[in-house]
């Protein structure tokens, strides 16, 4: 704070310090000199109080003492008499302070920024006046009684209860209204628009409520007019209390300090002269000290019922706060509790949690699903659930997850799940660790993952890459001999070994042409495992009518017996063109190639309704048939049930035939026929039924084109 | 010179086989399956050097040579094979057979036998 703005401060609370302590001084009586009533001590608070951080506080110093002393000699004291007053006013307000700060110093005035505003604040303002005006008594009237020779104990009386009265009302309004102007300039900037916030406060007030404030003013005014002025001195103090209870109890504290101000000023005013309930009372002093006795009684029931009812209702705020923030972080947690549950219940994985007890405390649908549904509470042995290793030997105890995860192993492991509930088996990745739980413990948290057709996936991979490595590098170490042998021969005897290089190229093609077969089996089963399916109706005559005949055609070309077809009547399907005519051709081929030397083929194509929407197509032959026993296994990879016998073959046909129905949710299977030879029967989806039935594992696309002949 | 008994169910590559070993001047015999090989040895004679497939339908190159060895216990035995997964070399192995992987080229041959049969000298060529 700048020092003019300080010392213009400094003079207008001089000036109300003037007019205080004229009013009075107005309240002399008889020849004591002494003020019954003394609101400069109040507003000499109030002023401390708001320049505490002023920059020129020796203004305020000199101005205090210079005001009480000019105005004490100007209304009759003596010089001497004014300076103790002098000295008995300012160590008054510094007693104040110093204690009032030592006491409640969070509050504006004494270095906080708090308003008074519980009843420990009260009780603190209270006990500082008292203590000040004690101090200020101690160096007033025994001024007085030095100076005179006389000492009265009722102007120490009067003294003590002027000052504190007059300090606990002003001071208290003071600090209040000291404390709204601070909050008021930093939340505005300055005090201008204020009379516009106050009718807008004004506004939103309920008119009940304003009807209150008026009822409240209108009755206190009449109820003190007739305590004080009309009761003809009868002892109606005490009933003008209610009214103080009544606003303090109801109204705002700002109203209720301003209504003990207002009463306050009544009785002392009426008190002093000589009307009212005290106006019996004889002795100046006594009529004195007794209506500011009633005062400062009207101000602390005032202030304390308004500050504790002040408190009580921030405590009740803040609880309602806290419940409310306790009932939203419930409402949140409950929330994440169930977005938790929602998102381990929908997890394809399995996850269980299991306690340092072996107690399951949480299994999600997908672990009960890969475990085959059968649950226990408990962790069980692994038979219970048909736990075994990969080579299919039962899990021994320490190897079960759990053991293994609570013994530090965080590496996951495969295991075979075998039950009644997946007969097949599964092979499960099973990973985990353990998390401290509530009790102190350690629980065990699992994550199964069904690793089953990456496994199988895998696995399959792995005998590819051999089987068709087995079936490239026979052919090609023929091809790279037999060139290496012609050109030998060639360089040799190019005259007479055009012979023997021609028999050894011969070779050398005819591994190239097997060579080639496999590639093209190897595509075409790759193919019909993973190429999109286009379906729409395919007519099976038209496809057969083709087949029949080109392997007619091949085999007049290659001067091979002509085979016979009998060709039933054929229904349309709905399926993928490409991959069908693959699948007949190559069913169609095996019938014609695997037959006895000497035999001419007899190939029978037939179809029958096979359930809903399905359609069976079977195709009989008088070939050599099937071995015993291989009925389902020819329809492995690599599968050869005549390499014995020498026919030759990639043993992809008919893993692309199986592949291909299935993809077209349909079976195959073989049988043999009564009179020799084998009968394939292929399911195939019906036009006239739903396309659904397909399964479309790929999203659709231009299928992938497939050349060459099969197997 | 030596007797070589050549079994591999893939009729070019036992020619091919027979081809390089007559040509070093080795008296060959030949077979297309295990069956006709013991036919073979036992209606020529016991060879003094297998050359054998190890992948052939019904019985194959290694349980071939333990029948052989049941005849001729010392009888040494070259598998010409495309297999070479741990588990079949060290089954090859285990049966007491040297082990070379095709494609194999005429000098590879001719060193395995020679190392096989490190008294018989080839003839060179013509044989």
């Amino acid at each position: 704070m700048s020092v003019p703005r300080s010392l213009s401060r400094t003079a207008v609370f001089a000036v109300l310090y003037v007019l205080a302590t004229f009013a009075g001084r107005l309240t002399v009586m008889d020849g004591t000199n002494l003020s019954m009533v003394w609101p400069a001590a109040g507003v000499a608070v109030v002023w401390f109080c708001a320049q505490r951080q002023a920059s020129a506080r020796w203004a305020d110093v000199v101005a205090l003492a210079v005001i009480t002393l000019v105005v004490n000699l100007a209304t009759g004291a003596t010089a001497a008499m004014s300076l103790v007053f002098v000295l008995a006013n300012l160590v008054q307000v510094g007693v104040l302070l110093y204690l009032f700060r030592r006491w409640r110093p969070a509050l504006w005035g004494t270095g906080g920024s708090d308003g008074l505003s519980s009843p420990r604040d009260l009780w603190g303002l209270l006990a500082a006046a008292f203590c000040a005006t004690a101090a200020g008594a101690a160096i007033g009237p025994t001024g007085m009684w030095l100076l005179s020779g006389h000492y009265s104990w009722p102007s120490t009386a009067v003294w003590l209860a002027r000052n504190t009265a007059s300090i606990l009302l002003i001071s208290a309004a003071g600090l209040r209204f000291g404390h709204a102007v601070t909050v008021r300039r930093r939340r505005h900037g300055g005090p201008g628009g204020w009379p516009r916030q106050a009718l807008s406060a004004l506004a939103a007030t309920p008119p009940w409520r304003l009807a209150e404030y008026a009822a409240v003013a209108v009755c206190s005014l009449a109820a003190y007019l007739i305590g004080f002025a009309y009761a003809d001195g009868l002892p109606l103090s005490f009933p003008l209390i209610a009214l103080t209870v009544w606003a303090a109890i109801r109204l705002s504290t700002s109203f209720v300090v301003l209504h003990d101000l207002a009463v306050g000023a009544i009785a002392v005013l009426f008190t002093l002269h000589r009307d009212g309930p005290f106006a019996a009372i004889d002795s100046h002093p006594l009529r004195a000290l007794i209506v500011q006795l009633f005062v400062a009684l009207v101000a602390v029931v005032g202030l304390a019922l308004a500050l504790g009812r002040d408190e009580r209702a921030a405590l009740a705020a803040e609880l309602a706060a806290d419940r409310a923030a306790l009932a939203a972080q419930r409402e949140e947690a409950a929330r994440r509790a169930d977005l938790m549950t929602a998102i381990i219940d929908s997890m394809a994985d399995g996850l269980s949690v299991v306690d340092a007890h072996g107690q399951v405390t949480l299994r999600n649908p997908a672990a009960v699903g890969l475990l085959g549904g059968r649950i226990s509470s408990a962790v069980a042995a692994a038979q219970h659930y048909g736990l075994l290793t990969l080579d299919g030997r039962p899990l021994p105890d320490s190897e079960l997850p759990y053991a293994r995860v609570m013994a530090g192993h965080r590496d996951g492991m495969d295991i075979l799940i075998r039950n009644p509930g997946v007969p097949d088996g599964r092979i499960v990745n099973v990973r985990g660790t353990t998390l401290p739980d509530a009790c102190g413990d350690r629980s065990a948290v699992l994550l199964y993952h069904d690793v089953t057709a990456e496994r199988r996936h895998r696995d399959e991979l792995a005998g590819f890459a051999g089987v068709v490595a087995h079936d490239l590098l026979n052919p090609l170490s023929a091809v790279e001999g037999w060139t290496q042998a012609a050109r030998e021969i060639l360089l040799e005897d190019p005259a007479h070994g055009a012979a023997e290089a021609a028999d050894s190229l011969r070779r050398v093609s005819r591994a190239a042409v097997r060579m080639r077969h496999l590639i093209n089996d190897l595509l075409a089963y790759t193919t019909a495992r993973d190429a999109a399916i286009v379906t729409e109706p395919v007519s099976l005559a038209d496809v057969i009518a083709d087949i029949t005949a080109a392997r007619t055609d091949a085999a007049v070309a290659a001067n091979a017996p002509v085979p016979r077809f009998t060709v039933g009547d054929l229904p349309t399907v709905h399926a993928d063109l490409v991959l069908i005519r693959q699948l007949l051709d190559n069913l169609i081929g095996n019938a014609i190639k695997y037959i006895a030397p000497g035999v001419v083929p007899e190939v029978t194509v037939g179809s029958a309704p096979a359930g809903t929407g399905m359609a069976a197509i079977t195709i009989t032959d008088n070939g050599i048939g099937i071995p015993a026993g291989q009925h389902a296994a020819i329809f492995d990879n690599f599968h050869r049930a005549h390499r014995d016998a020498g026919y030759a073959g990639t043993g992809l046909g008919l893993a692309i035939c199986k592949r291909i129905v299935e993809r077209h949710a349909g079976t195959i299977s073989a049988t043999d026929n009564p009179g020799g030879g084998s009968s394939f029967t292929v399911t195939l989806p019906s036009a006239a039924g739903s396309a659904a039935a397909v399964t479309a594992e790929a999203p659709a696309g231009p299928p992938l084109t497939i050349s060459g002949p099969s197997r | 010179v030596a007797r070589v008994l050549v079994v591999d169910d893939d009729p070019d590559l036992r020619d091919l086989t027979a081809q390089w070993l007559r040509v070093d001047g080795h008296e060959v015999l030949i077979a297309g399956s295990a069956v006709e090989a013991l036919a073979a040895v036992q209606r020529f004679g016991v060879p003094q050097l297998a050359v054998l497939d190890v992948d052939m339908p019904g019985i194959d190159g290694v349980q071939l040579l333990q029948m052989l060895r049941r005849r001729e216990p010392g009888l040494p035995v070259l598998f010409l094979t495309v297999l070479w997964s741990a588990a079949d070399v060290n089954r090859m192995q285990a049966a007491g057979g040297v082990y070379a992987r095709k494609p194999c080229t005429a000098e590879g041959l001719r060193a395995a036998v020679r190392r096989l049969l490190p008294d018989t000298l080839p003839s060179g060529a013509g044989g």
